[in-house]
């Protein structure tokens, strides 16, 4: 018998998407032109990315071209096509974070979540990804923490931070 | 008319027309602009920047492709700054265009290399970039190479119009790509394959598979003639490399082509095709040369016509034959036989239209596909246009996108009923009921051509019935409310410009008669209605005379017999032929020798096991054919016929246009035109043709060639509605469609023997049950479901598709045994089967469960 488990992790991990909630949220939409990103935004909030079913659901009920709506979510770089962790770390590595050392946390986050910038942890608990500046310069190197500032430089205290924080609130 | 202006292009001087963009009246001036994104037959983007053009008093270059004319306008197309600016601008497209000249097919057909060497461009002074795009091989027909796309956005502006619209940009900046949903492969992305993409395209990024290191575009050469599939008969644009189809396209870029006409060809080619005579011995058909068989079928037909009569004999030929050999086979059974046992496909594929249309409106009532376009409003019948006649849904398509309104009665959700504005999702076989309906709402509404219509006979008595015409009854037979009915009839008879599209092999005589009285009814009986005709040469062969009924130019054979007597120099028969129905119902007893040219009546005709037992027992059957079809294999001798792509001739297609039919290649067999008279020489009756053109030439001097005129009167027919096709019972309590598939054509034969049925889902070979019946049948996709009807039963695959309302279900025509299914019933006015609409049952599992 093989031992592969990637065939039964993956339906494990496999995120079940909500095809009513896409209808819901698209209600206030149907029949208006122009609210293509309205509406791609609306699903993205709701689910972290925008899932496969959503482009078709959207085509229809906006009555566009599926390439069309397709073709321009894959315009914007805001728009995710897989699924985003429960916790989006951003590590800024603009001209003065990356003078002052962000590489190094960069690479600690990478290690201590078995990711690449970029990727999702398999349990969708952390997202990491690099932005190019976010306008506080003065604080470098800074991480973004699920959209707040931190000035926390250890990788270690930042996740541990999140987990315990999780776990709270899951209490 | 719109304003002339007068402007000024490199020191010439040009009159346009107001509004005219200045890429259009340089070329009206006989100077080229270059040009990548522009493409005449599409809406200008100016994105690519390369027709730049200096125009006095402007501020910079403008893009001539966007920019129109004004009065006065002073334009320098090739100044050294506007030179300067092209080379920047092509440089920067270059760097970004990684590929290799040397083994491109467009090599020497390129744009982007035509305009890089007008320039002197040797290389491109920025840095060159490999987007390192996998090549996209995983379908037959395109290959597709994004690393020499140019982003001009050709293919995504066409396949919006004319394609199924499903490609569009993705990402952004150097990412930028054309791509399917999801960037997805084309077969996966509802691509219909129509291949528009591939003929605008500039550079080397689409190219058809086939054409791949066979031949530089220069090499080819090129032969006009029509396409061989639907009844649109669109011209087909041949390339050929060392006698061999190297592609085909339309005459220009924007010409719009089906998958069936632009890559369906290949059956014209393939291996199996029958190139030797073969004459059954003991049993099996063994190769023969062709004097041998032509002598032994003469030999043996002249035996039967000695012991038994001319009678004892008939012949079938298929409506895929140029005018040429339909009328030599004809007159070859007429004057060298001496009987009228004849008959073509025509009487399966929509012979109410052909016949009985005619007789009612005149063939003045039969619109051009360019009237399509220009039409206000429009009631689509039973005509799933972008499938089974795709030239007829573009020019659907381009009515609807010039704001015309559509109403569509079809059991079956097509591409087309998503467009319309009212779609009647009528029960199958119920058309009858909501024509009617249509026709009292008309009346009821007020909205119709009074006084044309108090001009027709009968319409004091139609009026009469529709009144007695109970809406309820309506209602009940098609599932459609009458409000639905009403404001369908107020939509139509509203419009100005209108017209009626209708599958023709779908329609009972009594639908036909239906769309007739609306015609009349709404007082337009000039160019109004479109039957839809699924066979190339339709209306050629009932023209040529190849149906029992008539002689050459639809002339009844009892008032035309002395003209042709004159004419062909024979006596000629007196006696009524049969009808294909009759003839198999004879066969074994009053008729005993067959010939069969072009047609595979096993496959095609309704309850082919019968057919098969039918022809088993002739004493001799010769079949003439392209390849070694059902029928054939039944035959005592089977002589190689040859395709459309091969024969020199006309046809004449679905508008009444006569179209001439060009040789692409030599012959791979003998021709039939010269089988035909091979056979007739043998049998005593010297036609004496030395080539087709002098066949035309008789035909021109006998044949009244269509002009489309109008009647002097008409006259209303009336109906009583009934159920058409089959009726459901306890026993058989599901309906069965067949219909056409977009990669599947009529009987398969051409499309099995091509690369189209790749992408047709298991080879045509499934039937289509909606969710609903899925769940309650307990069948999932993929299922060995079994399918049953008073003639026999088939085994198929089940596919679950929300295209047919509950109960209903759908068979491909192509699908090898679904002639075993269908009823051979004939009407005896037309002696035509009903055989698209099938009562069956249907079980999970193999026949033998």
């Amino acid at each position: 018998m093989s031992n592969c488990v990637c065939g039964t992790k993956k339906e494990e991990t496999k995120i079940q998407i909500d095809a009513n909630r896409i209808f819901e949220l698209l209600e206030k939409h149907e029949g208006k032109r122009g609210v293509l990103v309205h509406a791609l935004q609306d699903i993205q909030k709701e689910f972290s990315f925008l899932p496969e079913e959503a482009f078709r659901i959207i085509a229809e009920k906006l009555d566009l071209p599926l390439a069309h709506v397709y073709g321009v979510a894959s315009f914007y770089a805001h728009f995710y096509f897989t699924p985003r962790g429960k916790n989006v770390i951003k590590v800024c590595t603009g001209t003065a974070c990356h003078v002052r050392g962000s590489k190094v946390i960069l690479d600690g986050l990478e290690e201590e979540l078995g990711i690449e910038a970029g990727e999702t942890t398999d349990d969708f608990e952390f997202t990491l990804e690099t932005v190019s500046c976010v306008g506080c310069c003065a604080l470098a190197p800074v991480v973004v923490v699920n959209e707040n500032v931190s000035k926390e430089r250890n990788p270690k205290k930042i996740i541990a931070t999140l987990k315990n924080k999780g776990e709270e609130d899951d209490e | 008319m719109s304003e002339q202006v007068t402007v000024t292009i490199n020191g010439k001087e040009v009159k346009v027309s107001e509004g005219t963009l200045i890429i259009q009246a340089a070329k009206m001036a006989g100077i080229d602009i270059p040009h990548l994104c522009y493409c005449e037959c599409l809406p200008s983007t100016g994105s690519c920047r390369v027709c730049l053009v200096e125009v006095e008093g402007a501020k910079g270059l403008v893009a001539s492709c966007t920019r129109k004319v004004k009065n006065g306008m002073v334009i320098n197309t090739n100044t050294e700054k506007v030179r300067e600016a092209r080379r920047f601008v092509l440089e920067l497209i270059l760097s970004n265009h990684s590929g290799d000249c040397m083994s491109c097919d467009k090599n020497g057909a390129c744009e982007l290399q035509k305009y890089a060497y007008e320039l002197g461009i040797e290389k491109t002074s920025f840095s060159m970039k490999d987007p390192g795009y996998e090549i996209d091989k995983s379908n037959p027909f395109i290959e597709r190479n994004y690393n020499l796309c140019i982003l001009c956005g050709r293919c995504v502006g066409i396949c919006k119009t004319q394609g199924a619209d499903i490609i569009d940009f993705i990402k952004r900046g150097m990412i930028t790509k054309v791509a399917t949903p999801l960037d997805k492969p084309l077969q996966e992305s509802g691509c219909d394959f129509c291949g528009s993409c591939l003929a605008v395209c500039p550079v080397g990024a689409l190219l058809e598979v086939d054409r791949r290191f066979r031949g530089r575009e220069w090499e080819m050469e090129e032969t006009k003639t029509v396409c061989s599939y639907c009844g649109c008969g669109c011209d087909l644009v041949f390339g050929i490399v060392d006698g061999q189809i190297m592609r085909t396209t339309g005459e220009s870029p924007g010409d719009f082509l089906c998958a069936k006409g632009r890559f369906g060809w290949d059956f014209v080619e393939n291996p199996k095709r029958i190139i030797k005579p073969l004459i059954k011995k003991d049993g099996i058909l063994t190769e023969s040369t062709y004097e041998e068989a032509i002598k032994f079928a003469a030999e043996r037909l002249l035996d039967i016509k000695k012991a038994h009569g001319a009678n004892s004999i008939g012949g079938f030929i298929g409506a895929g034959n140029t005018n040429e050999v339909a009328y030599l086979f004809q007159k070859f059974l007429r004057a060298g036989i001496g009987t009228n046992n004849i008959d073509s496909s025509a009487r399966l594929l929509g012979f109410p239209a052909l016949i009985d249309l005619y007789e009612a409106l005149g063939d003045g009532a039969v619109v051009s596909m360019e009237d399509i376009e220009e039409v206000d409003t429009l009631l689509l019948v039973n005509a799933d246009v972008t499938v089974a006649y795709p030239r007829v849904g573009v020019a659907v398509k381009r009515a609807l996108s010039s704001g015309a309104k559509l109403v569509v009665v079809d059991a079956g959700r097509t591409k087309i009923s998503e467009k319309a504005d009212i779609y009647i999702q009528s029960k199958a076989g119920s058309d009858e009921f909501i024509l009617s309906g249509l026709l009292k709402e008309l009346l009821d509404g007020k909205v119709y051509d009074e006084e044309f219509a108090k001009k027709c006979g009968k319409f004091e008595d139609l009026k009469k019935s529709l009144g007695k015409l109970k809406m309820e009854m309506v209602e009940k037979e098609s599932g459609i409310s009458k409000d639905v009915l009403k404001r369908a009839a107020k939509l139509y008879g509203e419009g100005k410009k209108t017209v009626i599209v209708f599958g023709a092999e779908t329609v009972s005589p009594q639908t036909m008669e239906l769309i007739a009285n609306i015609s009349l009814l709404t007082g337009k009986t000039r160019a109004s209605v479109l039957p839809c005709l699924l066979s190339s040469n339709l209306r050629g062969t009932v023209y040529m005379g190849a149906l029992a009924e008539f002689y050459p130019g639809v002339r009844k054979i009892d008032e035309a017999r002395n003209d042709f007597e004159k004419t062909w120099g024979v006596k000629l028969p007196k006696k009524a032929g049969l009808s294909i129905k009759e003839m198999l119902d004879g066969m074994g007893s009053s008729i005993l020798g067959m010939y069969i040219v072009g047609a595979d009546p096993v496959t095609q005709f309704p309850n082919s096991s019968s057919v098969a037992k039918s022809l088993s027992s002739l004493d001799f059957l010769v079949a003439q054919d392209t390849f070694l079809t059902e029928t054939a294999k039944l035959a005592d001798v089977v002589l190689p016929g040859i395709t459309l792509a091969e024969s020199n001739g006309t046809i004449v297609n679905m508008e009444y246009r006569t179209k001439e039919v060009r040789a692409v290649i030599e012959p791979l067999a003998e021709t039939d035109w010269k089988t035909v008279t091979a056979l007739s020489k043998r049998m005593n009756y010297t036609m004496g043709y030395s080539s087709e053109k002098e066949i035309a030439k008789e035909i021109k001097s006998l044949v009244f060639v269509p002009k489309k005129i109008e009647r002097d009167t008409y006259s209303f027919i009336l109906v009583e509605p009934k159920v058409s096709g089959e009726e459901p019972d306890k026993k058989y309590p599901y309906t069965l469609i067949v219909g056409e598939t977009t990669f599947g054509f009529y009987d398969g034969i051409r499309t099995k023997n091509s690369k189209l049925s790749r992408l047709e889902p298991n080879a045509g070979d499934y039937v289509i049950f909606n969710s609903e019946d899925a769940t309650s049948l307990k069948i999932e996709d993929g299922c060995e479901v079994t399918v049953k009807s008073r003639r026999g039963k088939v085994t198929t695959s089940a596919k679950i598709l929300d295209f047919l309302p509950k109960g209903m279900f759908f068979m491909p025509s192509c699908h090898d045994k679904r002639g075993i299914l269908a009823s051979d019933s004939i009407d005896s006015k037309l002696k035509s089967p009903q055989h698209r609409l099938i009562a069956v049952s249907i079980s999970k599992g193999g026949a033998n469960k």
